[in-house]
Parts: C-alpha cells; sequence; structure tokens
C-alpha cells in the first residue's frame, strides 16, 4: 500500500501534471501551486481520501510542500481505511 | 493645477495633503510627499546615470511601494516604463526587454537573481539599476555592475519637465499570437481622461481605502494607481500570495476596511466557489468594479446577493484602449443563473462600435466585430508598425484622423442600447484575467523537446477559471507522454497563466479538408475526456 506522501505526490505528477522536485520542495517558491491547482487538488483530496477541509482555518504553511499537505491530511483522520 | 502628465496627480496631492497616506504596502506606508520625494530623488538619479527624454526603464520588481515610487520617478525623469512580470520566465521576459530597448532594468532584492540572468553575459546594452533595502543592501550577482544605485532618498523637487501629454507613459506587454509579446504604447493624454472620467463617476474621495490587487504589468493597475494618486486616497496593496486562499482575501478586505475593490473576475469566482463572503459582509466597502473577463452570473449573484450596500460595475477594454472603454452598473441582482451581463454603454471619450464586414452597423440585435475609438486609443504596438496597422484602423465614416482598434471580439448592441458581447473571432481567450493567444502556447511548444507535433485549444469551464487550455500532443518517436515533464518544460518559456492543464497523446493530429490541423475535433475530445472526469 503506497503512502500518503506517494499519493499525493501521485496527484501532482497525473493529475495536475506538475513535476515536484521531493516531498519538501516549496510549492510556493517554485510556483507550482496557483489557485487552479489548490482547487483541483482539493477535489482529488476529497475524492481519495474523504478530506474536506474548512477553508477558513487553511493556511499557507499547510500546503507549502507534498509534506506538509499529507500532515495535514493525516492529521484532519482523513484517508486512515483507504 | 491642472493634470497634463500623470505625475501631476501626485504633485498635487503632496502639495495638498502631504502627510495623508498614499500607499499600505504590509507594514509599510508611504504619505504623497515621502511618495513625491522619493520619486524626485529617483528621477534626479535616473537623469544622473545617463537617462534621456523617451528612454525605457524597465521595472523588475514585486508590487510594491518602492515599484510604484519607480513608475513616478520614470515618469519624472521623462521616460518611459515598462512593468515586467518577476514571476514569468527568464526567455519571456529576454524577449520583452530587448522589444523595449531598455537602457535601464530596475531590480530589488527578490529580483536580484532574475535581473542577473537578464543582463548577464549577453550582447545587451540595458544596465541593472539598482534599488538597495536594508535587507539588501548590495547587489551579489558577480557577472553584472550595477549602473547606478539607489537608496530610499528623498529630493524636494524633481527634474525640470520637457514632457507633452502626447508622450508615452508606459509599455505594457501583451501576449502576441506568433510568440512574441507586443508592447503597447500608452500615453499620458491615454490614461488622464479615463482617471478624471472614473474618480469623478465612482466617487472616490481622499477617504477611499482602494485596493491594489491586479500586478502592475497588468492594465488594470493603472487605475489603482493614478485614480487613488488623483483622488488622494490610500492605495493597500494586495500581495499575489494571498490569491491563493480565497478566505485570506476575504480577510484583507475585512480588515482593512477596503472602500473600493477592482479586480479580475476570477478571483471573485473563486472567493465565492469557496463560499468565504459572509452576509452583509465588508461593511466599508461602497463599490466593487471588475474587468478582463466575464464574470459568470451566478458568482454575480452570489456577491450581489450578500452585499446589498454595494454597488457592482462591470468594465470592459482592452489594454490597447486603456484600461476600460465601457462599463454598466448592475442595477440589481439578476434572477436567471444564464443572464448575460452586457458590457454597457462607452465610458466619456470613448466610441463602441458594432460593425459587420463591410465596416457598417449590422441592424440591432445582430453579432459584428466590435471596434473602439476616443481618447484612451493607443498609438499602437512598441516599434510594430505591422502589427499596429493590422489592427488600428481608419473609422469609416468619421474624420480621416479618427482610428479604430479592432479588438477581436465579437458583440451586439441590444434593443437597450447596451453592447453585448459573444465571444472571440480569433484564438485568444482570457484565462484567470489573462490575455492569452494560443498561438504564443504553440510557438513555445515547437521548441519543446520530446514533441513532434502539438496543438492547443480552449474549452470554456463554468469553474472560475475561465477557459481551460488543453494540449494535444504527437510525441516524437520513442518518447513517452509525459504530460508533467512538458509542462516542466514549457513552464521555462512560459509563464505559469499560460501552461495548459489538460494534455492528450494523439497518434497524429487530426487534419480538416484544407490540410490544417482540424482544432474542432481536438476541442471534442477535450470536452468528452472533461466530461467523463466529472461525471
Amino acid at each position: 500500500m503506497s503512502t500518503c506522501i506517494e499519493r499525493i505526490q501521485n496527484i501532482f505528477s497525473q493529475v495536475l501534471y506538475r513535476d515536484v522536485q521531493s516531498p519538501q520542495a516549496d510549492l510556493f517558491e517554485t510556483g507550482l501551486l496557483d489557485s487552479m491547482g489548490l482547487v483541483e487538488l482539493l477535489f482529488n483530496l476529497e475524492q481519495q481520501f474523504g478530506f474536506q477541509p474548512d477553508i477558513n482555518n487553511l493556511d499557507f504553511d499547510q500546503f507549502r510542500s507534498i509534506e506538509s499537505i499529507a500532515n495535514l491530511v493525516e492529521s484532519s483522520g482523513a484517508g486512515q481505511n483507504s | 493645477m491642472t493634470v497634463r502628465l500623470l505625475q501631476d496627480y501626485l504633485i498635487r496631492q503632496a502639495q495638498a495633503r502631504p502627510r495623508a497616506v498614499a500607499i499600505v504596502d504590509g507594514d509599510r506606508r508611504l504619505t504623497y510627499a515621502e511618495l513625491d520625494r522619493q520619486s524626485n530623488s529617483l528621477a534626479w538619479t535616473l537623469r544622473e546615470a545617463g537617462c534621456q527624454k523617451g528612454d525605457r526603464i524597465a521595472l523588475l520588481l514585486p508590487k510594491s511601494a518602492v515599484a510604484i515610487v519607480s513608475m513616478f520617478a520614470a515618469l519624472k525623469a521623462g521616460c518611459i516604463y515598462v512593468p515586467m512580470d518577476v514571476d514569468s520566465p527568464r526567455d519571456r521576459l529576454d524577449l520583452i526587454l530587448g522589444s523595449s530597448g531598455s537602457r535601464f532594468l530596475l531590480a530589488v532584492g527578490s529580483s536580484a537573481s532574475l535581473a542577473e540572468q537578464l543582463l548577464a553575459g549577453t550582447a545587451t546594452t540595458t544596465r541593472l539599476g539598482w534599488l538597495e533595502s536594508p535587507s539588501h543592501p548590495e547587489f551579489l550577482g558577480g557577472g553584472v555592475t550595477p549602473g547606478f544605485r539607489w537608496q530610499a532618498a528623498e529630493s524636494e523637487a524633481p527634474p525640470e519637465s520637457t514632457g507633452s501629454s502626447e508622450d508615452v507613459a508606459h509599455l505594457l506587454f501583451t501576449s502576441g499570437s506568433t510568440g512574441r509579446p507586443k508592447g503597447v504604447m500608452i500615453t499620458h493624454a491615454n490614461v488622464i481622461p479615463f482617471i478624471d472620467w472614473a474618480t469623478s463617476h465612482f466617487n472616490y474621495t481622499p477617504e477611499d481605502y482602494i485596493s491594489g490587487h491586479p500586478p502592475l504589468h497588468f492594465d488594470l493597475s493603472t487605475l489603482d494607481v493614478y485614480g487613488t494618486s488623483a483622488a488622494g486616497a490610500q492605495l493597500h496593496l494586495v500581495s499575489p500570495k494571498l490569491n491563493l486562499l480565497p478566505h485570506k482575501i476575504a480577510d484583507f478586505i475585512r480588515d482593512r476596511e477596503l472602500t473600493q475593490w477592482f479586480s479580475v473576475p476570477s478571483l471573485l469566482s473563486y472567493m465565492a466557489k469557496f463560499d468565504v463572503v459572509r452576509q452583509n459582509d465588508f461593511p466599508k466597502l461602497k463599490r466593487l468594479l471588475w474587468c478582463g473577463e466575464r464574470f459568470p452570473t451566478p458568482a454575480l449573484i452570489y456577491w450581489m446577493k450578500r452585499l446589498p450596500h454595494v454597488e457592482f460595475t462591470n468594465l470592459y477594454g482592452p489594454t490597447e484602449t486603456t484600461i476600460a472603454s465601457s462599463f454598466y452598473k448592475v442595477p440589481e441582482c439578476p434572477v436567471a443563473e444564464d443572464a448575460p451581463i452586457p458590457i454597457g454603454v462607452p465610458c466619456a471619450g470613448e466610441t463602441l462600435l458594432v460593425l459587420d464586414e463591410q465596416m457598417q452597423p449590422p441592424p440591432v440585435g445582430d453579432m459584428g466585430s466590435l471596434y473602439i475609438g476616443g481618447v484612451g486609443l493607443s498609438p499602437g504596438y512598441w516599434n510594430d508598425p505591422e502589427k499596429t496597422r493590422a489592427v488600428f484602423v481608419d473609422e469609416p465614416f468619421g474624420p480621416a484622423s479618427h482610428r479604430l482598434y479592432k479588438t477581436g471580439d465579437l458583440a451586439s448592441l441590444g434593443h437597450d442600447g447596451l453592447v453585448y458581447l459573444h465571444g472571440r473571432s480569433d484564438s485568444q481567450i482570457k484565462s484567470r484575467g489573462y490575455r492569452i493567444e494560443l498561438g504564443e502556447i504553440e510557438v513555445a511548444l515547437q521548441t519543446t523537446n520530446g514533441i513532434r507535433e502539438a496543438a492547443v485549444v480552449a474549452i470554456e469551464s463554468t469553474g472560475f477559471e475561465g477557459a481551460v487550455i488543453c494540449c494535444a500532443v504527437v510525441p516524437e518517436r520513442g518518447v513517452a507522454f509525459e504530460p508533467q515533464v512538458l509542462r516542466q518544460r514549457l513552464s521555462q518559456r512560459l509563464p505559469h497563466y499560460m501552461l495548459p492543464s489538460r494534455w492528450l497523446r494523439f497518434e497524429r493530429l487530426p487534419l480538416n479538408g484544407n490540410g490544417k490541423v482540424d482544432k474542432p475535433v481536438i476541442r471534442s475530445q477535450f470536452s468528452e475526456s472533461l466530461h467523463s472526469e466529472v461525471s
């Protein structure tokens, strides 16, 4: 079974078509995450993990890297049974 | 004092209300006196560094107080400023810098490395103007020596002005279908009538807190910067970073107590999508203006229902006719989600004409091509008489000196006297407010490794982003089809907003009866694949 990080890496490469060098790469500095990308990312996180964040509590650092997105998803309890 | 040149707005406010805040940039505030004196000082520095009337000054600066100081400084030195997008890839900035033939490129700490890449080791005659800051006192790029350095110093008076209102004030580069961005020349006389009309029509006052949302290379920002100065109001620069999280934009409008908001509709739709606007939110907000693309009616209804105290106005106009040429105040919240929102009637001094192929007005309600004439009409494209002649044409039944700009938009004049838009007659699209020529993307694809053939089409989406850019690819023989790799390569040539978000592999591109790539067939294949994703 693939890890949460691997599944999010897969969303970036196979759905968003964005080539992220490593789970720690800064998605803002590299310009790899913009508003269109975020909408698709959230859609896919919901589809794959059942992750439904409260948008009003989201902060930039939670989306800074694939690793931090994985932390966000895991700490929400989403995706544990999938 | 009569305003003849754009900097006169600032000079007038600095005399009348020197201590009033002009710009709020994060924690930084600049008063009108400071903005005036700092731009005087930088104007002197430009002159002393050899700048002469009409020289181009490229601004490789993020949206910031110092960028606005630099705009006014370039004008006070009699120069033409060229705002550059610091998020664009180097190759595209190279084209813009080369085309503008700028004498100086101004850079700060955050753009220093990009400036070095642009100026090091090439035959460019452009020199670096280094704008120091306490956090970046030195330019550390090894290969480039700054032609001058400037720090936030102040001078009482600007260099003596010999400018005329017909002088070009700035060049704004837009997407070009042949792969080279075009520099639209905008004169002082193009901008001033619109600013005077807008600040009076929209009742800008010194008490206004005005948003600075679009980037400074985007022509909407011209209204933000000079409209605020004309009124003596406060300009609150919105960090581009906030665009990612829609509730942060809502927090910004709320916390800063903004009274006027002006942006592209895609941002407003994005905020509606995430439902971040509360009932009767933003109590200080008086007016919401949008321009640059169609505002989908469902998102407009979302906003109007929540903010009954706000006036909603659609502005329309391409860069070539300066900021906006027509306006429509939405009189009441539309009921039907498919109700068309017109672009309205011409702003003062502008003419909108719907004409058929014989350059005659079609019957009322019928579709034609939209032409614009009047005070905002640019003299044309920088150093490009051929492209200028192609779209700046003589008015068919006006005086010989009158010209019109062919917008490429299809439009009709309604029985209500309002103009309505009906799409494009060419392959230009709007995505998130950006104007994009699909041809520019195709030219970049031609020189991308791993691609034998490619075609780009756009599909209108119901989402907030406007058109979705789709790329059909025939890979080189033996090369795997990896869209993420192609997208990465393309990002070396094109800004992120031009990168296709949908990719399909083709064995060969479909051709029509004339032997040309059959775009409708490609478009329908993408539509099918988009549809199957949703269902």
